[in-house]
């Protein structure tokens, strides 16, 4: 281990003087955990408001999944070694107090838990802004009524959060329902030999609402077939995708993982998927920071890894391991050609792209 | 109220707004047969839970709920150790017969030499075992070795056993090779 980090540190060498490159113990098939938690860490805008906001934290704060995602960070941060490994442990033991799902030692799923922890951390930050603002008299009352409003933004929702129309023409009367709604991350749905580009054009895409989906117009007061698409409205700074690598075979009824081979390039631009009235958003450049990487052949157990670039180099990081790794492996993660493809079992799951420039 | 269910395609789902998300789940399940305990419904960017009232959850006629299933995965991979010397090949024994004979000589006037060094410890009619550097005593453990390595006495017999064993093999091999054949 010795020897491995100090070659590392050597590669490092010209990264730049205050990045850490830590790796994350493994408590026992966390690694879907400690996977997400690197590719936010190298988040470099939550990074950074999550170390402001463990500054700020008065030392006798009750402990919540939020400080504890702070104290890791600021800990991995104020490290005086360049590499080396640290255990996320309160952590994961907050977590496991705090969500039933992710208490046992069981596999998880790395979406289902960042997924979790950007919406728990909003919602803490939520409490706490209601808290400055009125005493908490009507905790209870916003906790039920106000959240699906969403009357604060919190900097999760400032760095992730995008928003999404629903638009649905009734083909009889030609009336136009639109309806906004937010996202934190896009899943998208993949198929075999495609790009990114086109399963996000795929995932605006019209679709028919017929036969047995027909859709009720309030207009025609009747069910009437009908166009459906979603249309991206504004695009959050740091833009998270998943990538539906999983499939339920209706014939065999079973899961199967779609070892699918999607390119996803290092520099994104959001292509037919913006609405009229943004024409910038069309033109936003968004580059690749990280990948979080599942490796196994089937849905239901496997391996978690992340592949992050960091100071113009590519890192990849499983568990305590951290190692420099070229461009072209990471184009490994696409996926395999052929559909059964047995020989590669790196896929990309969660694709992180920064606005370019911001 | 009707509201948008998007698993791999977007069905239609007339629900109440007093139903749980389990509600949706099963509905969905009726429809495409994925087990509700796979699913994961999120609406806004949030995962619901099972009990959550849709209302409450913010879910108003024509939202659009998103189906996801999961990709598992936690495991500690074991990094598969890589030897650097080949395995070390155990001693086998070697089968001689009527060992013991080779412990004495006979010469020519009829007297029997012990050719084996006798352990001091154990007494004699203890002999020793001779090997290239050291004499051993199979008894009680003791071993000598040579000064100034190897005596000239056990070398030659080395090398002769070593010169017997490609000796023997080559005739072994073009034994097999006339099996086969």
């Amino acid at each position: 281990m010795g020897n491995s980090s100090s070659k590392l540190e050597k590669a490092l060498a010209e990264a730049p003087e205050d990045e850490r490159y830590y790796g994350l113990e493994n408590f026992g098939n966390t690694c879907y955990c400690n996977s997400v938690l690197q590719a936010l860490y190298f988040c470099k805008p939550f990074r950074e408001r999550v170390l402001r906001y463990g500054a700020s934290l008065p030392s006798n704060v009750e402990e919540n999944l939020l400080n504890c995602l702070a104290d890791l960070f600021m800990q991995i941060n104020s490290s005086k070694k360049k590499t080396g490994v640290i255990s996320p442990k309160k952590f994961v033991q907050r977590l496991r107090r705090d969500n039933e799902l992710f208490r046992g030692h069981m596999h998880q799923d790395a979406h289902e838990f960042l997924n979790y922890l950007l919406n728990q951390s909003c919602e803490l930050l939520e409490q706490e802004a209601k808290n400055a603002q009125g005493g908490g008299g009507g905790g209870q009352q916003a906790g039920a009524g106000g959240q699906p409003q969403r009357p604060i933004t919190t900097w999760v929702h400032e760095i992730f959060q995008g928003k999404l129309v629903n638009e649905t023409r009734c083909l009889h009367c030609e009336t136009v329902t639109c309806r906004e709604e937010v996202f934190m991350d896009l899943s998208l749905e993949i198929d075999n030999n495609t790009s990114l580009t086109s399963c996000l054009r795929n995932f605006s895409s019209m679709e028919m609402l017929d036969r047995d989906d027909k859709f009720f117009c309030d207009h025609c007061c009747c069910l009437q077939e009908a166009k459906k698409r979603m249309l991206l409205r504004s695009v959050p700074p740091c833009l998270i995708l998943h990538l539906k690598r999983f499939k339920y075979v209706e014939a065999q009824g079973r899961l199967r993982k779609l070892m699918y081979r999607v390119v996803f390039p290092m520099e994104l631009k959001l292509p037919n998927t913006t609405t009229d009235d943004d024409p910038g958003a069309a033109d936003t450049l968004y580059t690749l920071s990280a990948v979080v990487v599942h490796v196994g052949s089937g849905p239901h157990h496997g391996h978690y890894v992340s592949l992050i670039k960091s100071g113009g180099q590519w890192l990849f990081f499983d568990d305590e391991n951290v190692e420099l790794i070229s461009e072209s492996q990471v184009q490994s993660t696409f996926g395999s050609t052929s559909e059964y493809g047995q020989n590669n079992m790196d896929h990309g799951y969660l694709l992180f792209y920064e606005r370019a420039g911001a | 109220m009707q509201i948008f269910v998007r698993t791999d395609r977007t069905h239609l789902l007339e629900v109440s707004p007093a139903q749980t998300v389990a509600d949706v789940k099963a509905a969905v399940e009726a429809l495409q047969g994925l087990e509700a305990g796979e699913q994961r419904i999120l609406f806004n960017g949030i995962q619901l839970e099972d009990g959550q009232v849709l209302a409450e959850a913010g879910v108003s006629d024509d939202s659009t709920l998103m189906c996801l299933l999961r990709l598992l995965g936690g495991a500690k991979k074991r990094k598969k150790k890589t030897y650097t010397k080949p395995k070390k090949q155990k001693h086998k024994h070697k089968k001689i017969k009527l060992r013991v004979l080779k412990f004495y000589k006979v010469d020519d006037s009829g007297k029997v030499q012990r050719l084996r060094k006798q352990c001091p410890n154990c007494g004699p009619g203890t002999f020793m075992a001779t090997h290239f550097d050291r004499v051993y005593c199979g008894k009680c453990g003791n071993t000598f070795v040579y000064e100034g390595g190897a005596p000239a006495a056990p070398k030659p017999k080395q090398a002769a056993a070593a010169a017997a064993a490609p000796a023997e093999a080559p005739a072994a091999a073009g034994k097999g090779k006339k099996g086969k054949k």
